[in-house]
């Protein structure tokens, strides 16, 4: 009787685990991510919010802990979210370089002659190199050739340029991004972004997604102790439930979720108090 | 009136904050919200609300009473890091200790405002994005959760 306890605890806590597991990859990341990114506003477009989601999927690392009296810790971290330095390398997509001239006038990195009309542009992911144009003009540039799509006067005398699109620039970011194994749009998300339009709107990125963790692992664990006491039940024992206790949750910089229950079940062989 | 309430709170909240850091020897602009249609120059220091909750106690609430939490970031936008790290810390203490009184246009107390759990703040610098930006700005974000309780 005592084994057939010991092994609906081990059944219970990995049906707990593998269902959690289940349940964040495939439906809560992508639900609760979109939602999120949606309320970001037109700053934060699709194709950011699908990066995101796609990655977070594939960088969840969910893991278990036991502490040996049935106590059970469940904690879901993301890896390889990115930092300001990430994102950085995101812009400056098609800036003007100034570029370093050799002996003869001619760029280093175009070979062309210091004033031609076709510099040299940067390529994502930005690398720092010096650029062109001071940061007013550029962003008059970005102001009205690329989001509000107008063409745009430049400085070389006679040159008209029409620039690509906000959504052909998230695109590009993205792709670099991407190419680094980083997705650090999350923290547009969690801070916002007023430096250029369109502006994100600060949505408290972790902390939302923390609690809509918590509370999905809370329910999961809440069918665990469910199956558990079934299984007991069709065992024949009477079980005494002493109550539920709330559940916890700690900003750590991961996600962490807790959830106890505590149940004690009396039998006629072994006594034995779990909680998870 | 639920429209007002918020705007009465975060009235409060930057007026009391603003007397906080002038006292403390900052001199700083303090506006509310989070966009602006005006550029923001250093140093200005911006209260915005997150999205609030109804606190709901495990035994129920008074019928006269209600609580609501108010999830709150702070904007330091300061024109180098060092400031932006020495004002992130002034304001993280300024949220924890100091209980703001909800007043309205007619200067009569509707609601306090604490922030009870002290583990719900934070505090981070956040570098510029662009290089070689016209105007350098860092900006401090503070966060914590407040309570405002309204009785009546």
């Amino acid at each position: 009787m005592v084994d057939t306890f010991e092994r609906g605890l081990d059944d219970a806590e990995r049906f707990a685990i593998n269902k959690t597991n289940e349940a964040i990859k495939r439906d809560v990341l992508g639900t609760s991510i979109r939602a999120l990114g949606e309320a970001g506003g037109e700053g934060f477009p699709e194709v950011y919010i699908d990066h995101l989601i796609r990655h977070m999927r594939y960088n969840t690392h969910i893991s278990s802990n036991t502490f040996g009296n049935g106590q059970m810790e469940i904690e879901v971290t993301f890896s390889n979210m990115g930092d300001y330095d990430d994102l950085a390398r995101g812009f400056h997509d098609g800036a003007l370089i100034q570029e370093e001239t050799g002996a003869h006038g001619y760029g280093k990195l175009s070979g062309k002659p210091k004033y031609n009309i076709h510099p040299p542009q940067v390529q994502l992911p930005y690398n720092g190199e010096p650029l062109m144009n001071e940061q007013e003009r550029r962003q008059e540039f970005w102001e009205q050739a690329v989001v509000d799509g107008e063409p745009f006067q430049t400085d070389m005398k006679g040159l008209t340029v029409t620039a690509p699109s906000f959504g052909e620039v998230a695109y590009n970011r993205v792709s670099a991004w991407e190419g680094l194994g980083v997705a650090p749009e999350w923290l547009l998300l969690e801070y916002g972004y007023t430096e250029s339009r369109p502006e994100v709107s600060p949505v408290d990125f972790t902390n939302s997604l923390e609690s809509i963790i918590n509370c999905v692992a809370s329910e999961i664990y809440t069918g665990a102790v469910v199956a558990l006491i079934k299984i007991a039940q069709d065992a024949g024992e009477s079980i005494r439930v002493v109550g539920t206790s709330a559940p916890r949750s700690g900003r750590t910089g991961r996600f962490v979720a807790y959830k106890e229950a505590l149940a004690e079940v009396e039998t006629d062989y072994s006594h034995c108090l779990f909680s998870f | 009136m639920g429209r007002a309430k918020s705007y009465f709170e975060r009235r409060s909240l930057s007026s009391a904050l603003g007397t906080y850091l002038q006292n403390a020897g900052w001199t700083v602009n303090i506006r509310e919200g989070y966009f602006s249609n005006d550029a923001i120059e250093s140093d200005t220091v911006a209260v915005t609300f997150l999205p609030s909750a109804i606190a709901e106690l495990q035994i129920g609430r008074a019928a006269q009473e209600k609580t609501i939490v108010r999830r709150v970031q702070i904007n330091a936008y300061m024109s180098n890091e060092h400031k932006a790290s020495d004002i992130v810390d002034e304001i993280m203490e300024f949220v924890d200790m100091v209980p703001i009184t909800v007043e309205d246009a007619d200067d009569n107390d509707l609601a306090s405002m604490i922030c009870y759990d002290s583990s719900s703040i934070s505090g981070d610098v956040v570098p510029p994005i662009m290089k070689n930006p016209s105007v350098t700005r860092w900006r401090g974000v503070i966060r914590g959760t407040y309570e405002v309780h309204y009785l009546d």
